[in-house]
């Protein structure tokens, strides 16, 4: 485990942006039944998801984006830095940072990239982007978070289908001089890939017709090689094992004791793990934050929307705050900072609608019509 | 804890009346023994024993039996 600590660089706003599309647990009833339904229900919190069917991630970001940049009156080309936090990116290639930076009209001289990860990458992104604004060159950054995780679960998983929800975040970050620190506390264990992943797609294992199949498997989900694996017991052990201690040394990093802490704002798992992660942890309940009733469990970007959500205090007001990304990987990252006053919108509600691809109308795409022999 | 109130907890997890679970049960007779309930089964033990139980070997009880042997190190009657 390593901690570290970016001096000199300021969150100054964040917006969130989620389908305006809802689904509900009674939806999922109907598949999976009512008795059965209110046990999932009883124990992820969720009631209430925000699903897209036609959204991409980008277009969540984007719309995250345009709000928050118009209420912080920052100039487009003002921004040097740009990060997209994504597991479910618009496509395989090029990077979606890229795909936006075009979109929304940014300067040519931004650095634009992504990253691969899920439920820890928010933390991970804000460390990314802090460290390069702390080096002293760039003053305006940009990170992006957020993933379409429903879009990749199988209809049929009772593990997945009733948590997962979709949206995406931006937080807009400045070099500050004389602002405050982020102490970051974060590790990796692969090993635990096995237990949370997507099988095909990439190039270890291609996409072929066979992947696109719903097949009944060993552990009695029905699902294709394209929808999400996940065992929750074995995340749950992964989070217990491992959430306390990232705290511990988070705050003992920042040398604040657990009574400096004002919220803490985890990954939002579930209900039922947050519960326990906060037992574990003897942290006290009030403080962490839960934000999954509307929402459910939404990847990269939970952690922002559940500032968005729940800390609208942060508005006007400056807090002690712990955010905690874990989960797919394994991986984790912690952040101790004081957060706010903030620029902090509402959630933006984005109509789920089909979006015009980037490059599906190019002409070298179009079919021939009758094919050269 | 003492075992029977551990049973107690199992009932409690599985969603069962109080005074259903008596030790002597098959989990794969029992509805309400699935992911959910080995997922609740680790938390609950962590929250009262502190320790977090590998989810392989909780998959591979058969009885509710099996389950109490995990933790009965922890039981104030565990030898019973």
């Amino acid at each position: 485990m390593t901690t570290a600590r970016i001096d000199d660089v300021r969150i100054v706003g964040l917006a969130t942006a989620v389908p305006d599309r809802t689904r509900t647990a009674d939806d999922e009833a109907a598949r999976f039944g009512v008795e059965e339904m209110q046990r999932v229900v009883k124990n992820i919190g969720v009631t209430v998801r925000s699903v897209a069917e036609h959204l991409c991630t980008s277009d969540l970001c984007v719309a995250a984006a345009e709000r928050l940049l118009a209420e912080l009156g920052w100039a487009k080309d003002s921004i040097d830095v740009l990060v997209m936090v994504t597991q479910t990116p618009d496509y395989p290639s090029p990077a979606t940072a890229c795909l936006v930076q075009n979109r929304m009209g940014l300067g040519r001289a931004v650095a634009a990239f992504d990253i691969n990860l899920g439920c820890s990458g928010y933390t991970y992104g804000l460390q990314v982007v802090a460290s390069m604004l702390a080096g002293g060159r760039l003053r305006r950054g940009l990170l992006m978070a957020g993933d379409t995780v429903s879009r990749a679960a199988s209809p049929s998983d009772r593990a997945v289908v009733p948590l997962f929800g979709d949206a995406g975040s931006v937080t807009a970050l400045e070099l500050s001089p004389g602002a405050g620190s982020l102490i970051v506390d974060f590790g990796t264990d692969g090993a635990g890939g096995i237990h949370l992943h997507t099988v095909a797609g990439g190039s270890k294992h291609p996409t072929c017709a066979a992947d696109l199949l719903d097949v009944p498997r060993r552990d009695g989900v029905t699902r294709s090689n394209q929808h999400t694996y996940m065992n929750g017991a074995e995340v749950l052990t992964f989070a217990l094992q491992n959430v306390p201690g990232m705290v511990k040394r988070v705050l003992e990093a920042a040398n604040w004791s657990e009574s400096n802490v004002d919220h803490y704002v985890f990954h939002q798992a579930s209900q039922f793990m947050l519960k326990n992660v906060a037992r574990s942890g003897r942290l006290p309940p009030a403080k962490v934050v839960l934000a999954l009733q509307g929402y459910g469990n939404t990847s990269s970007a939970s952690i922002p929307l559940a500032i968005n959500d729940q800390l609208t205090a942060l508005r006007s007001e400056r807090r002690r705050v712990v955010l905690g990304g874990f989960g797919i990987g394994w991986s984790w990252c912690s952040i101790a900072l004081e957060l706010g006053p903030l620029v902090l919108p509402d959630v933006v509600r984005v109509p789920d609608e089909p979006m015009v691809g980037d490059f599906e109308s190019l002409e070298a795409h179009q079919p021939v019509s009758d094919p050269v022999r | 804890m003492t075992r029977q109130e551990l049973y107690e907890t199992i009932d409690d997890i599985l969603e069962l009346p109080v005074g259903t679970i008596r030790g002597g049960e098959l989990l794969a007779e029992i509805k309400t023994w699935d992911s959910l309930a080995v997922v609740s089964f680790i938390a609950t033990v962590n929250g009262l024993f502190g320790v977090v139980l590998s989810p392989p070997r909780v998959r591979e009880c058969t009885s509710v039996q099996d389950l109490v042997a995990l933790v009965a190190d922890h039981l104030t009657d565990g030898a019973a």
